[in-house]
């Protein structure tokens, strides 16, 4: 016989209990703070990929998807139902490797939270209070999964733990009590994907649609719970100890739980490239302000790292998001352009002579003692080799953009939003949105600011 | 066990074999979009036309659930696309259409599925049609294709699916649906949509992307979202092939590093073509008789001989011993509280046979589950492995009821191979029952009968829509 009785005071009912208590005056107001970065910084990052092409045939299917389209697609003039709405969101918002992190998971929670939580706070039309709760919820919740989470090798965390922060945000939107986000979660964590990490090292682009295929599946299960579905009694400790994850560690999700904040413990991207490149880059960043080097004077260039990032090695990366996962094209592309942006990964830039011939001199090595390090540090060290026989060094433990590191300020963040919705919104708007979204919990009704986002 | 002998005289040109240009996929690829029904033995269209009527049927009698029902209000309405949501009195888009359509398909567990995949221990059937038809029809409606066209994408559909499962292992705690037939679904969709083999490559691999893990222990314990993975499954397989059109990339070889590490832990690609353009999976698959878990099928079969041979009274019913195949032994929960965990109980499966002399869609409906007698007699049936069952899966999967009755009688059935499987197909007849069984209640006798009909003609049919007009609840005169 199959066990039936349910033990009341699990897991996930302290986990579902504490989310479902936030409101914002009960929260520290650095939480608070936290979570408003977290908006503005994700809500650039997805606009500034509103643009591409493909973002703009995907958005075009999904508002022809959908039968109650009241969620709006953001820096376009399209609405589509909620879930297919956080799908385009989701897919955009990881486009540009510029959507901020958690180092101690690897993953993405804030893209999910915020890609599914803009769409469904519409359609729920609930306050801007309410949304910033939801996102701060959605991010604990999928943080601390994947903190106890160990996925099986070769998968990604794009379309796993990180759907939880989709659930849940969609979840309190829809103004769920302990019980029945217990059940959205419990439904959700049989919708994760299958994911493989090698499409993002091949430049996959369908790797951008896990992160968009799992912010719909978090509405999704929301959706569904409302519909009378039913999940199991515990599909955290199913899927993430035994299917997608190989081990669980149960004790983790719950530690310094209501003290600790994990989305306070989060990154934010000023480099439009793989997280794991940040150390190398920022120590490239730090030789070249003491020493202006001309690319055709380095004989070499030599990357130690932890090894994770070491696999990224590919000289010659054959398109834009195979490039955003090699560290010899993101350290040629800024020493040759002397930037780290949305630019460096165009196809101008893939095909760029200059950049290709300087990546090929650029060795990449593992290194045993920095794998070790991992993931309180990341650390990197880069050696230049100069013709004339100079050899310059120099390393970083960590990337800059962490709460511990070199944190980005706030007005920083503002200047990266603003660098990236201006493109797809005009500058007018885009100021406009930045200063409702930095003052978002004074917003009684989400529709205030909701006209901003499209175009 | 080959049932393939009827099928190998075909005349078909021979197979694509990978070389040094192209790989397996390119195979599969290049025999979806190539096949024309014409190359078809009339064996492999007629079991096309039985998957696709039984299925029509299945889908109807879960699209009545409240469940099944709420999601298709939410994401369907009055002419809201050009895809039916069967059932109802409304339409939606492809991807919705297929969500929500997949969902009700498998909702009473009584859809056709395909044989197991080969190895030990066993592992559970896969059931290509739910993840196939929702997405097929509602790309072919959207087209407008003919029924011929319709037809040819639900066989080199199938086949593309199955063939991934054969070739490999899927993890046993994962559930099957939403995973390969995905694939199935998304290479009928892009057939249907004329890609050609370079989208078609494209398509099967974002397919293999975008497939998800779900646990089996929802189905276990009874939990609806059990029903959702296929319907989640035909959605993924219309988005992939629309994600295809929209130039997304797939990763140089996802079959190999999804089905050799993550969802299975190896995959033998020379499975994957073997026999292709031969050898046609759909011929390979079963049909229901019984709305339960295949494998509680043999358990309740052997019931249902047991009491033609000898009319047992329930109520005289001491004890009912079930001895049957590893994998089937689990499904021995005595007290199910939901419709689903009714259909994973042999207890409730065999129970409905002894007291009801049916095992059908209302035996496990959650009304069923407040009926005292069955209730009092599901009590008393034990299932227990026995290992020489166990050790002659998968090719036969037997199972030996025995029923005690309070007056000291003793009457014992073995079933070793449970009907509705290509060594024992149900009858045209049976599977005509069975649809008109599911479908009156929803669409009415005449549309049912018009389904049937155009089913039949299916080859002759100009446009699909000619057809699905009659997956809709007759508009009651005002």
């Amino acid at each position: 016989m199959k066990q039936t009785n349910e033990r009341s005071d699990d897991f996930l009912d302290t986990l579902t209990g504490l989310v479902t208590s936030i409101t914002l005056d009960r929260i520290p107001s650095s939480v608070v703070k936290a979570g408003r970065r977290i908006l503005v910084d994700t809500t650039g990052v997805i606009l500034a990929a509103m643009d591409e092409p493909q973002i703009q045939a995907l958005a075009g299917q999904m508002a022809a998807a959908s039968a109650a389209p009241c969620s709006s697609i953001l820096g376009s003039n399209q609405r589509a139902d909620a879930m297919w709405a956080a799908l385009v969101h989701g897919t955009a918002g990881v486009w540009h490797e510029l959507d901020g992190g958690h180092r101690f998971t690897g993953g993405h929670p804030a893209t999910y939270a915020v890609a599914a939580g803009l769409a469904v706070a519409e359609r729920q039309a609930v306050s801007g209070g309410q949304l910033l709760e939801a996102i701060i919820a959605g991010y604990e919740v999928a943080a601390r999964v994947g903190l106890a989470t160990t996925l099986r090798p070769g998968m990604d965390t794009h379309g796993s733990w990180p759907v939880l922060a989709a659930a849940t945000a969609a979840g309190l939107l829809m103004g769920y009590d302990p019980r029945r986000l217990r059940e959205t979660l419990n439904v959700s964590t049989s919708l994760n994907l299958a994911s493989s990490n090698r499409a993002a090292y091949e430049g996959a682009t369908v790797r951008n649609v896990y992160a968009g295929f799992g912010a719909a599946m978090g509405v999704l299960a929301a959706d569904l719970v409302n519909d009378g579905f039913t999940g199991e009694r515990d599909g955290i400790s199913t899927i993430f100890g035994n299917i997608a994850g190989v081990f669980l560690d149960v004790d983790k999700v719950l530690e310094g739980l209501g003290e600790r904040w994990e989305i306070e413990r989060g990154y934010y991207r000023i480099h439009a490239c793989a997280r794991c490149i940040h150390p190398a880059l920022d120590a490239l960043i730090s030789i070249s302000k003491g020493h202006d080097i001309l690319p055709e004077e380095i004989e070499r260039l030599d990357v130690h790292t932890y090894s994770m990032a070491a696999t990224l090695n590919d000289a010659a990366p054959q398109n834009p998001l195979a490039a955003r996962f090699s560290i010899p094209h993101v350290l040629a592309s800024y020493l040759v352009l002397r930037e780290t942006g949305v630019a460096n990964y165009s196809q101008t830039a893939l095909k760029n002579d200059k950049i290709r011939a300087l990546a090929r001199r650029i060795t990449v090595r593992g290194d045993r003692g920095m794998t070790s390090r991992t993931p309180s540090q990341r650390p990197a060290l880069i050696r230049v080799v100069l013709r004339d026989g100079r050899i310059l060094e120099a390393s970083a433990a960590l990337a800059s953009g962490e709460y511990d590191h070199q944190p980005l300020e706030d007005e920083k963040l503002s200047e990266k939003f603003l660098y990236l919705a201006s493109g797809p919104l005009g500058k007018q708007k885009a100021t406009d949105l930045l200063d409702k979204l930095w003052h978002l919990d004074t917003a009684e009704d989400i529709a205030e600011i909701n006209h901003l986002f499209t175009k | 066990m080959s049932g393939y002998d009827l099928i190998v005289k075909s005349e078909h040109k021979g197979p694509c074999l990978p070389n040094e240009e192209r790989d397996a996929v390119d195979c599969l690829a290049e025999y979806a979009v190539s096949t024309r029904l014409e190359d078809l033995p009339c064996e492999v269209v007629e079991h096309a036309r039985h998957v696709f009527l039984d299925t029509l049927g299945v889908i109807m009698g879960g699209s009545i659930e409240p469940q099944a029902s709420a999601m298709a209000h939410r994401l369907g309405r009055q002419g809201g696309g050009p895809c039916t949501v069967i059932g109802h009195n409304l339409q939606s888009s492809k991807l919705n259409a297929a969500l929500v359509n997949g969902t009700a398909a498998t909702w009473l567990d009584f859809d056709s599925g395909h044989r197991p995949p080969p190895g030990k221990p066993l592992l559970p059937a896969a059931h290509p049609p739910v993840h196939l038809v929702p997405a097929a029809l509602a790309a072919a409606e959207a087209m407008g294709a003919s029924g011929a066209e319709f037809l040819t994408a639900l066989v080199v559909g199938y086949d593309i699916g199955a063939r991934i499962g054969m070739a490999s292992r899927l993890r046993a705690e994962i559930h099957p649906h939403g995973t390969y037939h995905n694939v199935s679904a998304a290479s009928a969709a892009a057939r249907l949509e004329g890609a050609d083999a370079i989208r078609m490559k494209n398509t099967i691999a974002l397919a293999v992307h975008l497939e998800i893990m779900p646990s089996f222990e929802n189905a276990y314990q009874g939990r609806t979202v059990r029903n959702v993975y296929a319907g989640v499954g035909a959605t993924a397989g219309i988005l992939a092939a629309q994600l295809a059109k929209a130039n997304f990339s797939p990763q140089h070889d996802a079959l190999g590093s999804i089905y050799g590490a993550i969802i299975s832990p190896w995959l033998d690609p020379e499975r994957l073509v073997k026999g292709l353009g031969r050898q046609y999976e759909i011929t390979q698959g079963f049909i229901k008789p019984f709305a339960a878990c295949r494998f509680a099928h043999p358990a309740v079969e052997a019931a249902e001989k047991l009491i033609k041979k000898h009319p047992v009274d329930p109520d005289d019913i001491d004890a009912v011993e079930v001895m049957t195949f590893d994998w089937a032994a689990s499904l021995n929960d005595q007290m199910p509280q939901t419709d689903l965990g009714a259909k994973f109980s042999i207890p409730w499966a065999v129970a409905s046979m002894l007291v009801r002399g049916s095992a059908g869609a209302d035996e496990f409906r959650s009304a069923a589950l407040r009926d005292e007698r069955l209730r009092a007699v599901a009590a008393r049936i034990r299932v227990r492995e026995d290992p020489h069952y166990s050790a002659m899966t998968p090719s036969k999967r037997p199972a030996r009821v025995t029923v005690k009755t309070g007056h000291g009688e003793v009457y014992t059935e073995e079933v070793e191979r449970s009907g509705g499987g290509p060594d024992a197909p149900l009858s045209k007849e049976m599977i005509r029952k069975k649809f008109r069984d599911l479908a009156e209640p929803v669409i009415g006798k005449e549309q049912s009968e018009a389904v049937i009909d155009k089913v039949d003609t299916l080859g002759d049919i100009a446009d699909i829509r000619d057809l699905t007009r009659f997956l809709i609840p007759p508009v009651s005169s005002p």
